[in-house]
């Protein structure tokens, strides 16, 4: 947890903020509906930067972030605008990512590369020793310098690999705590959760895989997601550093419609979802249940949650139906389209803005963010616009 | 070296934060004169690191 000088300005801006944004996870009604922005490679276009440079230059990937924080009336911020260090990638030789300025355009977004990367006849293996499965068979096969273990070059992926991380991870704690000291601003999370479904399907079997999966072999796709809900549990709160305040950030990918139907949603995709969050809860972690896409058609089975347990985020759910079923007893986050971001004006943007606040916020328990994470079709006049709007209409 | 154990002490698979087992490692290191605790603790916490590393790539 960030260290912030007792009895200072700094102290008391962050210690305000942080009462907001936690008393709104608590589904309490704050002083001020706060704000939350994901802010992805829009802050490269802020701060002036292409996005080769947010890709491989830490520190402009940093300052991108510091420029939005110290000049955006927010409330806490999600870090850094770029997911990874594309430098990381190219010392060990990842194959599934194509970045900007390396053999894409330096303003193009990346580029991720869906494949098998866990082969149908490996879940045994997966199941049996995950962490083994991992270093012997799957790092191998997606990072090329590392295809031949035991070689010069896949010795040197392996140092390189693991002291990137140790850098990259230590910079990030690093920068958290500046902004909290220097700004005043907490940070948005602490630790990466995922579903196991997700897991799987993500960056393991990949999209065409494990949709197959489901017909050719779902009895695997049970043992495994079984297997990994001890093990995401625990990757949450390790990437956290054993931090509760904060919520984990858990991006929520194939349980949207309409990958799955109700039935395999049910069967496949929840439970061990829901064990992994329970589990999170019982150790006093928060998850901000970030639902990419639509899941009207579940908002019944979240509710099953403990109470406060997650933040419901809004992307394209209905969130008429997300207020009608979750409010009061978890928060929401989210309600501002990122198409409405993209293409539409600053006054369309207060307006909508206004309207959330108003239908959804005025209870509490409401944070107010973009849909999705916002990429470079965002306007940032449009970003400026929803933080004054929710500033001037958001005051409880 | 003889070939890592991918099981704990009990039989039951690896939990989760560990590559190598305390108890496999504490066989090869033989008699410890010391406090075997101090040591447990700094191995497990490298382990812990090691095993964050592997599942950083399938989680990101």
């Amino acid at each position: 947890m960030e260290d912030v000088a007792v009895g200072t300005p700094t102290e008391q801006l962050y210690q305000e903020r942080l009462t907001r944004y936690v008393t709104a996870m608590d589904v309490g009604k704050p002083d001020k509906v706060p704000i939350r922005l994901n802010l992805g490679e829009v802050a490269a276009t802020y701060a002036g930067f292409t996005l080769e440079e947010i890709y491989y230059d830490r520190e402009k990937n940093t300052a991108a972030a510091t420029k939005v924080l110290t000049e955006l009336d927010l409330d806490v911020t999600p870090g850094a605008p770029s997911l990874w260090w594309a430098s990381l990638h190219d010392a060990v030789g990842a194959r599934y990512l194509r970045w900007a300025g390396r053999e894409l355009d330096m303003n193009t977004q990346f580029q991720f590369v869906e494949g098998e990367y866990m082969l149908a006849d490996e879940y045994d293996a997966f199941i049996a020793d995950p962490t083994r499965w991992i270093l012997e068979t799957y790092l191998p096969r997606i990072h090329v310098d590392f295809a031949e273990p035991g070689s010069y070059r896949a010795n040197l992926a392996l140092v390189k690999g693991a002291w990137g991380l140790h850098s990259l991870l230590e910079g990030m704690g690093q920068d958290a705590a500046r902004w909290a000291t220097d700004y005043g601003m907490p940070s948005a999370f602490s630790g990466l959760g995922k579903a196991p479904f997700d897991t799987l399907g993500d960056t393991l079997r990949g999209m065409k895989g494990i949709l197959l999966d489901l017909h050719r072999r779902p009895e695997k796709i049970l043992a495994a997601t079984d297997m990994l809900v001890p093990h995401n549990v625990y990757y949450a709160l390790a990437s956290a550093a054993g931090d509760t305040l904060l919520p984990d950030l858990m991006p929520l990918h194939r349980g949207s419609l309409p990958f799955l139907n109700p039935k395999q949603w049910d069967t496949y995709y929840w439970p061990s979802l829901k064990r992994v969050l329970e589990g999170l809860w019982a150790q006093g972690k928060r998850t901000i249940f970030y639902a990419e896409g639509n899941w009207t058609p579940y908002l019944d089975k979240i509710a099953e949650l403990p109470d406060r347990s997650i933040v419901f985020h809004v992307d394209q759910t209905d969130i008429a139906e997300a207020k009608r079923i979750l409010g009061g007893r978890f928060c929401l986050s989210g309600g501002v389209p990122n198409t409405l971001l993209a293409y539409g004006t600053p006054g369309d943007v207060a307006d909508h803005c206004k309207r959330l606040i108003e239908e959804y916020a005025a209870d509490g328990g409401f944070i107010v963010d973009s849909c999705s994470v916002m990429q470079t079709d965002v306007q940032v006049a449009n970003v400026v616009a929803l933080v004054e709007a929710v500033r001037a209409h958001g005051v409880y | 070296m003889d070939e890592v154990t991918t099981e704990s002490a009990s039989g039951a698979p690896l939990p989760p934060g560990v590559c190598i087992p305390w108890e496999q490692k504490l066989q090869e290191l033989g008699a410890v004169v010391g406090d075997p605790e101090i040591i447990r603790r700094e191995w497990e916490q490298l382990d812990a690191a090691a095993y964050i590393y592997l599942w950083w790539w399938v989680h990101r």
